[in-house]
């Protein structure tokens, strides 16, 4: 496996929903690349589109939505044309997910290790036997103690820490080529959080996967990830790599989020946070012109009629606005 | 600095039922002989993870918990025992923010009602004057007075916790209990609300029990923080003596657990081994010692009690003495 | 402000109220909308029709050219064995069996309700003692008892089939309101309720009752089908409506000896039973997936 090779490469993904209320436009045109052995952060709010966009790579949408445009290059094929039987033999395999909620993600009528070997069986041409002896290897590289004794266990005899590494164990059992995380901390506590992100940085670099890693947290996505994509209403607002982000807001969304959510970087406490008006707007009443300009304190009248393009404003960050912040920042 | 609120070893069992007749065969010990104080005006916030009891003990305050064992001192007066129908005109002077802002507001009541109600049910003014009040409580909060009728499921998660708030401060009460009251809004919303609590917070001279396990959030808005794990408080003081000097291991690894929104921060994470114990049956003595690399023979023998080690800085460790002297030394 | 500038984009134009969205989800439903078009009609013909036919329940027509005919323009469901005719009186059969069916609905439902949201909201002892008496109620068999206990009660009124059909029809409201109180009072907005300070009677039919309303609508809507059937059983078997009132229990029963000569003696009221009872459960079913509490994210 070369590094700086493309592995994935979406462009102009678009994914609509076709509800009784109207078209939502869940992914409307998104673009990014991941490298191998990259960690890509796809940060957002409700609403953005992040996940639907994740789903709409492993092809997992459903009525009604429909992935109505793009293409997604996965090892130099495009996964939207494949057909259904050629997709399920990458899920799990070549992709993996996992997901936020382990409780309801596993099925609690079967022990972990049940439902581990599934993962390895389906898609690998191994014995029972090798199998079961993989499956508690894994277990081990995930960090879940007496892995011989949990290979019985039910989800529920597990705590939320554990229930998720034993996600993860599934997830890279068949050593995916893409891990797709979503919100796969959010429901944990913080200690816990912070014993899977480590697990989820030492398998990456063990295994040399790439990873998808999806969240509204921006402090996590400052740990995780090489490069950044914010997303704002089905729409990609910038795209850089995480310091550049972090250290150089160009969107005034990202810009705004940086110095309203409140972090231990902040030097005053008990003040006003310059926080950002107005509130993500419905799907069905998106806003004409840039989607963010009703909360934008430096619209103008531009921004409200037009949506602008995304653009390459410095080498390798790409911004989607007409005012693109001036003011370089260090991260709060 | 007055007490408004005097909390002595409060304590809270949830009983474990079983065998045919439902007999308690066992006790969660959610809340196990917790004592602190809250001064008037100012926000005190209790943190803790999954299982600390920062909740119960918020709504044990209230009574809306009986409380098993221990005192309840509200403005002087003591409230543990006396009976729910005294309790009721006390209500006036205490009310309580909830977290979920789509379960907390009968979706069947439009939102004018639910802000009048309190006002109904202490029979405070005319019909009309109430209906006056509730405009005014309505742009305190800012939302626009225009939508009295309208149902809960017409607004977003922030606006909904808007009307949750106005229902709370409708009564211009001295004391609310906030109960994680940004965990489940987006980014983008949570400096919107928490600028509101701020506000009111001048505006009515609130104090407020904050429970929140984001600790950047705390961070922000409280004045002292409490620090509680399975049941128990381990350390309590003003906010920037926890984050500049946390004393007891376990604030200490939370703290270090807690990511920054900076890519070039380098991490020193203390990593937490182990899972949470059972709060059916925590461990003897401290309850922390499984996880605790500081852990000796004393720990499992004798619990540690709350100690002010100095300036109203308290820690329950058998390793910090008074005068802030640090005793741990790392075991294998 | 500019956030009141977002409130307007997000805030529909119309008050959405909770009917609204049930009326809209249920249009969808075409069979349970057609149900509704029909019960109107059903139910406008029994209640005003009989002003309007050109016979009372008892005329009895000429004894030997009048009786027994069938179907024709003068008589639309043709007349019986004492020359009446059948199209009245299954009109005003109607109006007495759509009279037991919500009647005895509704008493039940108001027993059902008190029992159901007392138990449930309460629990302990009072849940164990209602409870339990739900439950033996319910081990006694419906339809003998009714029998038994329509020829015990002295009095032949109408009132008496609907209260003895609703003693026995509020057992399963009872069990379903219960169920949801169990639920609904672990609510958060029951909590706040409680921390305003409102009373435990004002929680219960302020704030959980209006939320149970979906089920309880469903049951009733279904109920009224299920009593009419019981109480054409019980006139059928010549303990509930008495004759000369006409209900279509007693209309079937009359008519059993013609079945041969004169088939549209059972016909007809039979129909009418079969329709009517079909349509109140299309009309359920709509109503349930309707006011599915999704309605509310």
């Amino acid at each position: 496996m070369e590094k700086n090779q493309i592995l994935v490469d979406v462009k102009d993904l678009k994914t609509y929903f076709f509800t009784d209320d109207g078209v939502v436009e869940a992914v409307d045109g998104v673009s990014f690349t991941i490298k191998r052995g990259e960690v890509l952060g796809l940060v957002g709010e409700s609403g953005c589109g992040k996940s639907v966009a994740s789903l709409s790579i492993m092809r997992l949408i459903d009525k009604p939505g429909k992935i109505v445009g793009g293409e997604v290059i996965f090892k130099g094929e495009d996964l939207l044309k494949k057909t259904e039987e050629e997709i399920r033999k990458i899920r799990g395999s070549e992709i993996a997910m996992i997901f936020q909620e382990p409780m309801t993600s596993l099925n609690p009528v079967f022990t972990i290790g049940n439902q581990v070997i599934e993962a390895i069986l389906l898609h690998q041409d191994l014995s029972e036997e090798k199998a079961k002896k993989r499956t508690i290897e894994l277990l081990n590289l995930v960090g879940i103690p007496e892995p011989e004794r949990r290979f019985n266990q039910y989800p529920h005899e597990l705590s939320g820490g554990m229930r998720q590494r034993a996600m993860i164990a599934m997830a890279i059992s068949c050593n995916p080529d893409l891990l797709i995380s979503d919100e796969a901390t959010t429901a944990l506590d913080v200690t816990i959080q912070a014993q899977i992100l480590e697990l989820m940085k030492d398998l990456q670099k063990k295994i040399g996967m790439s990873v998808l890693f999806i969240t509204h947290d921006l402090a996590l996505v400052a740990e995780m990830a090489n490069n950044i994509a914010v997303t704002y209403t089905g729409k990609i607002v910038e795209y850089s790599d995480a310091r550049s982000v972090f250290k150089n807001p160009k969107h005034p969304y990202t810009y705004g989020l940086l110095r309203s959510v409140p972090s231990l970087l902040f030097e005053e406490t008990k003040v006003e946070l310059p926080a950002i008006e107005g509130m993500v707007p419905s799907p069905y009443h998106m806003p004409q012109g840039c989607h963010f300009s009703p909360r934008c304190p430096f619209a103008t009248d531009i921004c409200r009629r037009e949506m602008p393009e995304i653009e390459e404003l410095l080498a390798g960050h790409y911004v989607r606005c007409f005012h693109p912040v001036k003011v370089s920042k260090e991260a709060i | 600095m007055k007490k408004l609120i005097d909390i002595q070893n409060l304590t809270k069992f949830f009983p474990v039922l079983g065998g045919v007749f439902s007999k308690p065969v066992g006790w969660v010990k959610a809340v196990d002989d917790v004592s602190f104080h809250i001064y008037e005006g100012e926000t005190f916030s209790l943190v803790g993870e999954t299982g600390s009891g920062k909740t119960t003990t918020g709504k044990t305050i209230l009574r809306l918990i009986e409380p098993t064992k221990g005192k309840i001192i509200f403005d002087g007066k003591d409230v543990t025992s006396i009976p729910l129908s005294e309790m009721r005109p006390l209500r006036r002077s205490m009310q309580i923010i909830f977290q979920d802002p789509y379960g907390s507001l009968n979706p069947r009541l439009p939102i004018g009602e639910i802000i009048r109600e309190p006002l109904l049910v202490h029979k405070v003014g005319t019909k009309k004057e109430q209906e006056e009040r509730v405009v005014e409580i309505m742009k305190l909060v800012g939302l626009s007075p225009e939508y009295l009728h309208r149902y809960p499921h017409e607004f977003s998660g922030g606006q909904r916790q808007r009307i949750g708030i106005a229902r709370a401060v409708a009564l211009n009460p001295k004391f609310i209990v906030a109960d994680e009251p940004v965990s489940a809004l987006d980014a983008s919303i949570q400096a919107q609300v928490l600028n509101l609590l701020l506000e009111l917070q001048q505006k009515l001279a609130l104090t407020y029990l904050l429970i929140a396990h984001n600790l950047a959030v705390v961070r922000h808005i409280s004045d002292r923080v409490g620090v509680m794990y399975l049941g128990k408080l381990f350390e309590v003081t003003n906010t920037k003596e926890l984050f500049d000097n946390p004393l007891h291991p376990y604030t200490q690894a939370l703290l270090s657990a807690i990511p920054v929104p900076d890519p070039d921060a380098k991490k020193v994470r203390i990593l937490l081994h182990g899972d949470l114990p059972s709060p059916i049956n925590p461990p003897s003595g401290c309850r922390f010692r499984t996880r605790c690399r500081y852990a000796k023979d004393i720990c499992a023998e004798k619990e540690p009690p709350l100690i002010d080690v100095d300036g109203e800085h308290y820690v329950a460790c058998h390793f910090v003495k008074k005068g802030k002297k640090v005793e741990y030394t790392p075991s294998l | 402000m500019a956030e009141e500038l977002i409130y307007k984009n997000e805030v529909s134009t119309r008050v959405e109220g909770y009917w609204y969205l049930v009326g809209k989800r249920l249009k969808k439903h075409k069979l349970a909308i057609f149900s509704i078009v029909i019960l109107s009609v059903i139910i406008l013909l029994c209640v005003v029709g009989p002003y309007f036919t050109r016979y009372t329940m008892n005329e009895m027509g000429n004894a030997i050219t009048d009786v027994l005919k069938t179907p024709s323009l003068k008589h639309l469901f043709g007349t019986d064995e004492l020359g009446r005719d059948v199209f009245t009186r299954v009109l005003l059969g109607g109006r007495i069996s759509l009279l037991v069916g919500f009647s005895s609905v509704f008493s039940a439902l108001l027993v059902g309700i008190i029992v159901g949201a007392y138990a449930g909201y309460y629990g302990g002892i009072l849940d164990v003692v209602l409870m339990r008496f739900t439950d033996i109620m319910f081990s006694i068999p419906v339809l003998p008892l009714l029998v038994v206990l329509s020829s015990v009660i002295p009095g032949a009124g109408v009132w008496k089939i609907v209260l003895i059909i609703a003693l026995f029809g509020w057992m399963t409201d009872a069990r379903i309101i219960r169920g949801m109180f169990l639920s609904l009072r672990e609510s958060e907005y029951s909590e706040a309720a409680k921390a305003i300070g409102a009373s435990n009677t004002r929680i219960i039919w302020r704030h959980l009752l209006p939320n149970t309303l979906a089920p309880i609508i469903v049951s009733a809507t279904l109920g009224v089908g299920g009593n009419i059937i019981y109480e054409a059983a019980l006139s059928y078997l010549g303990f509930g409506v008495m004759p000369p009132t006409p209900s279509w229990g007693n209309i079937l029963q009359n008519a059993q000896y013609a079945m041969a000569i004169a088939p549209w003696l059972v016909w007809t009221p039979g129909l009418a039973i079969l329709i009517t009872v079909i349509a109140f459960n299309f009309l359920g079913d709509g109503l349930r997936d309707a006011m599915d509490p999704r309605l509310y994210r």
